[in-house]
């Protein structure tokens, strides 16, 4: 069953036509990376998947929920209890360390746990750095941080925008090693990326041009 | 390029420097209107003061003592020493006159009334119209100089109408006891002749003069034969509080060094227009009624000290809140100057973009202010003393030097503290 | 852990990890809240204050005995009771006489007082050299002094005269020590005469009769007979013989006498003459002296620089009689309340009429009402704008956050939940705030208070609440609207921006 559809979604600025009639559909479990140059519509899909923006015209199915008609505190609830965000600016609140910045998330989803989010942590492996401002970590450390925090909550879809745009290879690494251990856990990975490379990682990449999809690959050396 | 810069962030950051102007408006309104009310609020609080009466008595000069003390009835005056009612005006042309508020003589005598019985009659001005030499037209007498009296029937002499020659104002006990009512027409007999006046009105004192009957001078004068005299004459002036040299100056002003002397003589002490009065007016001693020249000293020394520091303390929020709210901005657009850094911009280019902006800000917004603080002094000065607040000039350079230094010194820890940051930091959301 | 125990790591992370941001909006709260506690501080105790320089003016009361009554320091005091006593400046008492000075040939009114009391009520007066405080020391009037050449050290000897004219006998008036003389005739109409002096209480102290006149043995006996004299003793005027048919009379005891057996016309004699020595008799005139020394020179540029001023307790010794004539009282309140005790002072005693000197309550209710809504005005103003400020600050430092909202929401925040953080946050710094301006403000008060006044402020218990919930509704409420405006902007574009 799909965890996502998007059908015959646009999305129009003016006289912009971001999303072009994109139809769309993610499986559970799957693992999809989004591609195209600047200007495709990648932001512009991210965030309509991620209910920070509804479409003009078209449905988005998200758990067989139509997000596209739902009110923006509807969305809220749905961001918080079924997506977990990663951003290319990591975006931690300053002055909260690396687990407090993990709890937030927690916080707002239902319990803070300072243990789980320990837990987390070490998982991206920064239990050391657990009690560090994020003026003191690293770009590759703010976003692993980001990784933990989105999958704190267990979400069902991982949403990911540019994650490795920041980061040198090393780390680069490391973010798709942890996607990798996501995936095989079973969680949803969506990748909104224009690094080939990123996108070779995962299972099937849509390319986006001017608004609309331009063809869909498989990637038949995916190891998972 | 500076000037595109600095005009695209006034443009751009319209928002936030409105924010910054808006409240620099504020300060320096503060700040104006405060230093204004405050520099006048001692002439306000003076002219308010008049209303406790005359601070200055005016006597013929060795005659006062013995009627005063010898219990002798006013009308076998053991002294036939008067001041001239024509030399009141002269009054005007002293040093300070303008100074001088208001004046009224005085000349008393005892009345015999029909049924047998005395009454104290008192003449003075009520609202005499003087024409002076100097082409000043005043009204000067009583309505003015007993505000506390209150008319409880009838009204006030009015000098200006004819009927008021034969007029009378009655005080309330006198009138109870008498049984006079407002119109009556009673007559009155001095030393010289007897006329008749009638009652115009009823006053309530709450003092001796409620048992007294005040009439216009010439009745006076013409009852009891006394033509153009009269006995004293109260002036009530706006004063500066005595100081040392005033005190010393009282005793015996021409024991002064000349320079002290000079001082003295140009300030508004009540000593120094007592001196002046004596000089103008022959024959004449004035002396200050302690009960209220002193007090009047205390609580306009009092006033001032008080505003003066509600004025500072305005004026230490005002600054604090100006500088705050600088401070709070730059620090705010870290990540711009992060990316200014970024492309290599030197940290005293960055500097002096971010003052001009600041100053161009707090120029505007000063220039708004002081005449918002104006308005406010006005508001003030209307609702409370119903009168204008004077303008004063030295206002502007005190403002104006307050509000440069205040914004200077809100922006620059917060400039320097963003100079530090490392531009890397800044634009990875470190910061 | 709870939520709530992250809600408040949260806070306290914002405020001690961001601490120069959160400094200034606390600094800005706390001028704020300075400037709201020391100004309602001042306006508040400004017409107590004011009031008291007020008093400069001196009394705006005054205590007159009811005509035909007396008044003595004693029933003054009595009287005062009825006005609080923190009030009370000063209440002078004065009791005016002439005093002859017999080698000048002059006579001039002498006040007696109590010097501590003058200085209070009539701060205004200026006495070159001192005022005395060792009895038989006096002030003397500047024009007296200049008339007389008076000089401070000077010795003056003053006397006390009563003419002794007739017609002034009034049982009321009769002075205790005073030898009162009455006549009456007895048996055959021949005269009998008595003399008799009264206590301060008005009953009889001495008496003697001369009744030489009557029939030696019989009716003589009324003048040497001790039992029958000695029954006056203590009784009061009028006299009546215990066995005269007015029986009204012979039930009181205190005017009652038994005649002498046998000449009880010479005895009614000997009472008429004293009931006539009361109320027709003559004053023996009565000249006291005592010498004085100058101890000051007073000068007020009012008729007061023609008297002489001395202690009540010495003018008592010279006239013997201890009556006020006119008290000055100098009370710190408005004119409302001042009449309230003018209305209790008569209740309490009838024979006192208070009456305000409506030359100074109602300049000063002028004047100080003018002062007051100056402060006031002054004070609003200067709030109005402060706490503006402090808002404008508020707004800065949370504008600056519209990224951390913009990722809060994107991590699920609801936008209630995002408020109720800010809220929080604001509601802490404006009570801190509050807390620091409000002790600062009494400060300032009180260095207001110190300098222009001279005393210290009373602190307003009511005010430190009032600047706490003043602040924290300020901070919140200038909070609120950045926060506002932040979560009402897509996530997305806040997380995109820049």
């Amino acid at each position: 069953m799909a965890l996502l559809e998007l059908k015959n979604v646009s999305k129009i600025y003016g006289d912009l036509k971001a999303l072009n009639d994109v139809s769309i559909s993610v499986e559970k479990g799957e693992w999809v990376a989004i591609m195209g140059p600047s200007g495709s519509g990648k932001s512009t899909m991210m965030n309509i998947i991620g209910c920070m923006d509804k479409p003009s015209v078209g449905e988005v199915l998200l758990d067989g929920v139509d997000i596209s008609k739902e009110p923006q505190k509807v969305l809220t609830d749905i961001r918080r209890e079924k997506i977990g965000l990663i951003f290319q600016q990591f975006h931690m609140v300053t002055y909260l360390t690396a687990v407090e910045n993990v709890m937030v998330s927690q916080y707002y989803h239902s319990m803070p746990d300072e243990a789980e989010a320990l837990e987390a942590l070490d998982r991206v492996g920064l239990k050391e750095r657990a009690k560090h401002l994020p003026g003191q970590l690293s770009g590759g450390e703010q976003q692993r941080v980001c990784v933990a925090r989105a999958l704190i909550n267990h979400p069902e879809l991982i949403l990911a925008d540019e994650p490795t745009g920041n980061l040198d290879e090393t780390n680069e690494n490391i973010v798709l090693d942890l996607f990798r251990q996501l995936h095989r856990e079973g969680t949803t990975l969506i990748v909104v990326t224009h690094d080939p490379e990123v996108a070779e990682a995962a299972q099937r990449t849509i390319v986006l041009e001017h608004g609309r999809v331009a063809r869909e690959i498989i990637n038949e050396n995916f190891e998972a | 390029m500076l000037f595109k810069m600095i005009r695209g962030v006034l443009y751009h950051q319209r928002a936030k420097m409105l924010l910054i102007a808006f409240t620099i408006v504020l300060g320096t309104s503060l700040a104006t209107g405060m230093l204004n009310v405050m520099w006048d609020v001692g002439d306000k609080v003076n002219q308010e003061l008049k209303t406790y009466g005359a601070n200055i008595t005016v006597k013929p000069k060795d005659a006062s003592l013995l009627t005063d003390i010898y219990d002798v009835g006013e009308g076998e005056q053991l002294s036939e020493a008067y001041l001239n009612e024509e030399d009141l005006p002269k009054l005007k042309t002293i040093f300070w006159a303008f100074n001088i508020v208001d004046f009224t003589p005085f000349l008393e005598a005892d009345a015999s009334l029909p049924d047998g019985t005395d009454a104290k009659i008192v003449g003075t001005w009520f609202n005499h119209h003087l024409s002076l030499p100097t082409g000043e037209e005043l009204d000067a007498g009583i309505a003015g100089m007993r505000s506390w009296w209150d008319v409880t029937g009838g009204n006030w002499l009015d000098e200006s109408e004819p009927s008021a020659a034969s007029s009378v104002m009655v005080g309330t006990l006198l009138a109870e006891e008498k049984g006079w009512k407002i119109g009556d027409e009673i007559t009155l007999a001095g030393s010289a002749k007897e006329m008749t006046a009638t009652v115009a009105g009823i006053y309530d004192a709450g003092g001796d003069e409620d048992l007294e009957i005040y009439a216009p001078l010439d009745l006076v004068q013409a009852l009891t034969d006394r033509e153009g005299k009269v006995d004293r004459i109260e002036v009530s002036a706006l004063t500066t509080p005595d100081n040392e040299l005033a005190q010393r100056a009282a005793k015996n002003p021409s024991a002064l060094s000349s320079r002290d002397y000079e001082t003295w003589y140009c300030t508004a002490y009540v000593s120094a227009i007592c001196y002046q009065i004596q000089e103008a007016i022959p024959n004449a001693s004035a002396a200050a009624v302690r009960q209220v020249a002193e007090s009047e000293g205390t609580i306009l020394d009092k006033t001032q000290l008080l505003m003066l520091l509600i004025t500072a303390l305005s004026l230490i929020g005002a600054a604090l809140g100006i500088s705050n709210l600088v401070t709070a901005s730059v620090m705010e657009r870290s990540m711009e100057i992060g990316l200014l850094k970024a492309i290599g911009a030197r940290d005293r280019s960055i500097t002096f973009v971010i003052m001009v902006e600041i100053l161009v800000t707090a120029l505007i917004g000063g220039v708004a202010g002081y005449f918002l603080g104006f308005g406010f002094a006005q508001l003030i000065g209307q609702s409370v003393f119903g009168s204008a607040i004077e303008m004063k000039l030295k206002v502007i350079p005190i403002v104006a030097a307050l509000i440069t230094l205040v914004t200077l010194a809100g922006s620059l820890p917060a400039i320097r503290m963003v100079l530090r940051l490392r531009p890397a930091e800044v634009l990875h959301g470190g910061q | 852990m709870t939520k709530r125990r992250m809600f408040l790591r949260m806070i306290t992370a914002s405020l001690l990890r961001r601490r120069s941001r959160m400094l200034i909006a606390l600094l800005s709260i706390a001028v704020g809240a300075t400037i709201l506690s020391g100004l309602v501080t001042i306006y508040i105790d400004v017409p107590r204050q004011m009031g008291a320089q007020f008093r400069s003016y001196g009394a705006n009361m005054i205590l007159l005995p009811k005509e035909g009554t007396h008044m003595t320091a004693e029933s003054l005091q009595e009287v005062l009771g009825v006005i609080p006593e923190a009030e009370i400046v000063g209440a002078s008492p004065y009791r005016y006489v002439r005093l002859d000075m017999p080698s000048r040939q002059q006579s001039f009114i002498t006040a007696g007082t109590e010097f501590s009391q003058v200085q209070k009520t009539s701060p205004y007066f200026s006495v070159e050299g001192a005022y005395p405080e060792k009895t038989r020391e006096v002030l003397v009037g500047k024009e007296i002094a200049e008339t007389l050449g008076i000089k401070t050290g000077s010795s003056i000897e003053l006397h006390y005269k009563t003419s002794g004219t007739a017609g002034q006998g009034q049982a009321a008036d009769a002075a205790a020590g005073e030898t009162l003389t009455g006549s009456a005739e007895g048996f055959n109409k021949v005269i009998v005469t008595a003399d008799l002096v009264l206590d301060e209480e008005g009953k009889i102290a001495s008496v003697s009769v001369d009744a030489a006149s009557q029939t030696p043995g019989i009716g003589s006996l009324v003048g040497t007979d001790r039992q029958f004299l000695d029954q006056f003793i203590g009784k009061k005027l009028p006299l009546s013989l215990s066995n005269t048919a007015s029986g009204e009379d012979a039930a009181d005891e205190d005017h009652v006498v038994d005649a002498v057996t046998g000449a009880t016309i010479s005895s009614q004699a000997a009472v008429d003459a004293m009931n006539n020595a009361v109320l027709s008799g003559e004053a023996a005139p009565v000249e006291r002296a005592e010498q004085f020394t100058v101890t000051g020179i007073l000068s007020t540029g009012g008729e007061e620089e023609g008297y002489v001023y001395m202690s009540l307790p010495d003018l008592e010794k010279l006239t013997a009689d201890n009556a006020v004539d006119v008290a000055e009282l100098s009370v710190t309140a408005d004119a409302e309340v001042l009449e309230e005790y003018c209305r209790a002072v008569s209740e309490a005693n009838p024979d006192v009429t208070a009456r305000l000197v409506k030359r100074v309550t109602r300049s000063e209710a002028s004047v100080l009402g003018k002062l007051q809504a100056l402060v006031f005005l002054v004070t609003v103003v200067v709030l109005l704008l402060t706490m503006i400020c402090v808002s404008t600050t508020m707004l800065a430092v949370v504008s600056e956050r519209r990224r951390e909202i913009g990722l809060r929401k994107a991590l699920g925040a609801a936008d209630n939940s995002i408020r109720k953080e800010f809220l929080g946050e604001g509601l802490f710094l404006g009570g801190l705030g509050g807390l620091i301006g409000a002790a600062l403000g009494f400060g300032f008060a009180q260095v207001v208070s110190v300098n222009v006044f001279g005393s210290s402020i009373s602190f307003q218990p009511l005010l430190l609440p009032v600047t706490v919930l003043v602040s924290m509704v300020i901070a919140a409420v200038s909070c609120q609207m950045p926060i506002k405006r932040a979560v009402a902007i897509d996530p997305a574009i806040v997380l995109k921006g820049e």
